[in-house]
């Protein structure tokens, strides 16, 4: 698409609004499965993270992609609770390695950034309009 | 070529039309990047390149030859642990004011254009 082209800057506004969606999604996840012990792949659950990368074109940039969502590897929390039914011998659970304060800080910044990028859409949009009243009267 | 192109202020409001779509696009993408590690804000480098095309000789020839250039910002100092140095308040404020200029623009063009609808058919 053309350099000059608002239809390519909605592009990329909407490349960005896609990935923060996605990462909303992701923090949801993590704050719904916080408590969570027992999953499909065994033990408790393990927080995922998004990552992301511009997508380059030459020297203008097109936006920007999820390259993919990974398991963070950090440790499990360890709290001592004999009477759960996932304790081990010594009466500790493996608890999931989110730290919902943290989930809740990404879901706002994430939420921000969804809505500066609709911003950009709004202003291109606009932007168009304005073009196509040239000759009206 | 038409005559039309041969008009200085239509060149010249053309252009800063083109720059202004561009200038859009290019901080778009300033934000949709605002997460990613590693980032570099980028900015459309043009009215330099305008000033020293309207100061020289052949005025006409040296706007129909001057492009806009795409520079990597690393100036700005990043004061984030992923290298991002994209400011978000600054890119929206970059983005509105670049919008008005945009509408300024165009409405120019269509009062020029208006002049000439004048000028064939009369009042």
């Amino acid at each position: 698409m053309s350099t000059f082209s608002l239809f390519s800057a909605m592009q990329i506004s909407a490349s960005g609004m896609s990935a923060e969606r996605i990462r909303l999604n992701v923090i949801a996840s993590n704050i719904a499965n916080a408590k969570v012990t027992r999953t499909l792949q065994g033990g408790p659950y393990r927080r995922k993270e998004v990552v992301f990368a511009s997508i380059l074109n030459e020297k203008i940039g097109e936006g920007v992609q999820v390259v993919g969502i990974f398991r963070d590897p950090s440790p499990f929390k360890m709290i001592y609770n004999p009477s759960h039914p996932d304790a081990n011998e010594q009466g500790y659970v493996a608890m999931p390695n989110v730290d919902v304060i943290l989930e809740m800080i990404d879901m706002i910044s994430s939420a921000r950034a969804y809505e500066a990028n609709l911003t950009a859409f709004k202003i291109a949009q606009s932007m168009i309009r304005k073009a196509l009243e040239i000759g009206r009267k | 070529m038409n005559w039309i192109d041969k008009d200085t202020i239509y060149i010249l409001l053309k252009k800063m039309c083109n720059i202004c779509v561009l200038r859009h696009r290019v901080i778009a993408n300033n934000i949709a990047n605002v997460d990613t590690p590693g980032f570099q804000a980028r900015r459309v480098v043009f009215e330099e390149k305008l000033k020293n095309a309207l100061r020289g000789a052949n005025t006409k020839e040296n706007l129909q030859n001057i492009t806009p250039e795409i520079r990597i910002d690393n100036v700005t100092r990043s004061l984030r642990e992923d290298l991002n140095n994209v400011d978000i308040e600054k890119e929206m404020v970059r983005l509105s004011v670049n919008s008005l200029r945009y509408s300024i623009y165009i409405q120019l063009l269509d009062k020029k254009l208006e002049k000439i609808k004048l000028a064939i058919k009369g009042r």
